[in-house]
């Protein structure tokens, strides 16, 4: 061998741990890198001496029982996308090497030569750690603002499948070993590594679009059910609105006739008792779902809805301000009803804690943008705003401070929702303003 | 002289109120006039002048007819931006953040409020007052233009600005954080004051409390804090030295 050769090797080693670096997922404690990478360099560097072509499966089991009993918080993504990594690697390999061959280079040759070596790794270098970079990125986002993207179940299921495709790359190379790594042996084995990832591709990009299907699916279901039972709300306030109305006109009746007989005495003490009570019973939490109508828009009635019931029902004192009819809200529903309950969760769980427990709802236009306009009562913040959405900080005990930053992340995918976070006094103020369009 | 429009559809209210200004502008001889009293809204639209002449107005939420009187101010304020609008209403708990903040009205009043009489005063002295400042004392301000209002701010109540993309910037205050779509280097023009501590935040170095080495980042008084370049951290120490010695402190 060479010393490129020798030189290339080990540093292709340092590429693989890239590449795998790039695709982890966070969080992961510093230890359970290090130990992981160490394994995966002490294996490849004196592994072969005992294990031959084997190797890479004993490098990858104990990889994989690495972050198995790391339990880090997406300890099965990781072990998936450490197979990937490999996997990958291998198949840019063997696409390099058939390149190679193409170009007249046999591995006889490369192993002798000083510069062939290079030329091999800048372009195994090149594949592996620019689209490992390009999917550790996408993969982050998307599992950012939403980590149940693939349920545990699938999840496992993927595992499985990937361990099994593994375990085939494996002992084809093993095999492939003793035929010396013909030409021949090489294109056969390169086609079909590359159909069996192929494959693999479509199915997990296929999984994705079904999941994602599922979860809007799951959301449009959530929204329908707060609809019926926003409507159930609505047919027992008529209800009581009729037996209003049949005492109303009873407390008439009985009026006109104290008034007939000139009886002032009797009709103050009726009308202190009867009316003032009777007036108060329609200011109720039935009032402010009445006025949820005027929003016509599904998905943010019933996300509206669940946060007002919710919070009423935490003696929260709500007031629900809407002025003129939502029609439409022409912007990705999905992301606005998410953001939306985020802010409407914090805002509930701070006014509870306050001494006041006020919450006010506004929604009104303005500009030509709606605006979503969300007051609570805090109790007296210690912090500065910047660091409530600060990832992981939460004043409350035991929540893992996640919501306000995913509700920063999801604005900034969507640059057509704005927010305004204002606090004065015991007051916290957050203006959301989308885009009308018209 | 300040023209006053009413909007009224119950006849006495209306001459309730305009009783009341009439005298409390006989009293303090104060240079209001009331030029239309309109039981309507259409009665009061079409007394409405071309250009807008910053008049004061009084309307009632509680009109009958078609237009409520929230999209009756929003008409005027169309037609005379800097209007004064005032609302009156029976109803307490009637949308006061809508009020506040889409129209930008100055004040509501309950009608059955026995210190109405008094609060309509207030409102009369309140406009008096901000007719008589004028602009230039109360001092330089900086406009940035929000989705959902314009925000006037004082160079000295703002804390730093951070960049998040082209042309788009998140203003901190002491009280609030408002993304706006405005360039960093428009917003350092206006105001010479301003310090770009990285190159994609500007500070406002009255409001720094310590500057930190490692990491280098600024704290500024209200315990935010905003990441500073190495590079113009010596800019920085350099500034915060001859005029803050006093009152900061520098960490290495």
């Amino acid at each position: 061998m060479s010393i490129s050769m020798k030189i290339v090797t080990i540093l292709s080693l340092f590429v693989l741990a890239g590449t795998i670096d790039l695709l982890l997922l966070p969080p992961i404690r510093k230890k359970t890198k290090l130990i992981l990478y160490a394994y995966l360099f002490t294996t490849a560097c004196f592994g072969s001496n005992f294990f031959g072509y084997v190797t890479a499966g004993v490098m990858l089991t104990g990889a994989l029982l690495i972050l198995f009993y790391s339990h880090e918080r997406f300890f099965i993504w990781n072990m998936i996308l450490v197979l990937v990594s490999w996997l990958w690697s291998v198949l840019i390999d063997y696409g390099v090497s058939i390149l190679e061959r193409c170009m007249g280079y046999d591995y006889a040759m490369i192993y002798a030569s000083n510069w062939l070596p290079w030329l091999h790794f800048t372009m195994t270098a090149l594949f592996s750690l620019f689209p490992a970079y390009i999917l550790g990125r996408t993969l982050r986002q998307k599992l950012a603002t939403n980590p149940g993207l693939i349920p545990d179940r699938q999840l496992k299921a993927l595992l499985l499948e990937t361990i099994l495709c593994a375990g085939i790359f494996v002992c084809y190379i093993y095999w492939g070993s003793f035929s010396g790594f013909s030409t021949a042996a090489l294109i056969f084995n390169g086609i079909l590594f590359l159909c069996f990832i192929l494959v693999n591709l479509f199915l997990y990009m296929n999984l994705y679009q079904l999941l994602k299907e599922n979860q809007e699916l799951a959301l449009r279901n959530q929204a329908q059910e707060s609809l019926r039972e926003y409507t159930t709300q609505l047919e027992s306030h008529y209800q009581e609105m009729r037996r209003f109305r049949h005492d109303y006109m009873n407390i008439l009746a009985t009026l006109g006739g104290y008034i007939n007989n000139g009886d002032l005495d009797r009709l103050k003490v009726f009308f202190d008792e009867k009316i003032m009570k009777a007036g108060n019973s329609l200011v109720d939490k039935n009032a402010v779902i009445g006025r949820l109508s005027q929003i016509e828009v599904l998905e943010i009635k019933g996300i509206f809805y669940t946060k007002c019931i919710e919070a009423m029902n935490r003696q929260i004192d709500v007031s629900l301000e809407l002025t003129e009819t939502i029609r439409q809200i022409p912007t990705d529903l999905l992301a606005l009803s998410r953001i939306l309950g985020i802010y409407l969760d914090n805002a509930i769980e701070a006014a509870e804690n306050s001494a006041e427990k006020f919450l006010l709802l506004a929604v009104y236009t303005k500009n030509h943008q709606i605006i979503f306009h969300i007051e609570n009562s805090t109790p007296p913040l210690s912090v500065p705003l910047e660091q409530l959405y600060q990832q992981g900080f939460s004043t409350k005990n035991g929540h893992n401070g996640l919501g306000l930053t995913n509700a920063r992340l999801l604005l900034e995918q969507h640059p057509d929702i704005h927010v305004i976070t204002e606090q004065k006094d015991t007051r916290f103020i957050q203006t959301i303003a989308v885009q009308k369009g018209d | 002289m300040i023209p006053i429009y009413l909007c009224e559809d119950n006849e006495e209210e209306l001459s309730f109120l305009q009783e009341i200004i009439e005298k409390y502008c006989f009293i303090s001889a104060y240079d209001f006039q009331i030029v239309c009293a309109a039981s309507s809204p259409a009665q009061l639209l079409r007394s409405l002048p071309e250009q807008g002449e910053n008049a004061v107005y009084f309307l009632d939420v509680d009109l009958k007819q078609n237009q409520n009187g929230i999209q009756l101010a929003a008409k005027i304020r169309q037609k005379d931006p800097r209007s004064y609008i005032i609302f009156t209403t029976t109803h307490e708990e009637m949308a006061s953040i809508t009020f506040r903040y889409k129209v930008e009205a100055l004040d509501y009043l309950i009608k059955n409020d026995p210190d109405f009489t008094k609060k309509v005063e207030l409102c009369l002295e309140n406009i008096l007052q901000k007719i008589k400042t004028p602009s230039h004392i109360e001092g330089q301000k900086i406009a940035f233009p929000l989705p959902s209002k314009e925000l006037f701010l004082k160079p000295e109540e703002i804390y730093y600005i951070t960049a998040k993309g082209s042309h788009q910037i998140e203003v901190h205050t002491k009280d609030g954080i408002y993304p706006c779509s405005l360039s960093l280097s428009y917003v350092a023009s206006q105001w010479h004051g301003f310090l770009f501590c990285h190159k994609s935040v500007l500070v406002n170095p009255v409001h720094i409390r310590t500057l930190f080495k490692s990491p280098c980042e600024i704290e500024l008084d209200n315990g935010a804090r905003c990441p500073c370049s190495v590079r113009k951290y010596p800019l920085i120490r350099r500034y915060l030295n001859p005029h803050h010695s006093i009152h900061s402190s520098i960490t290495d």
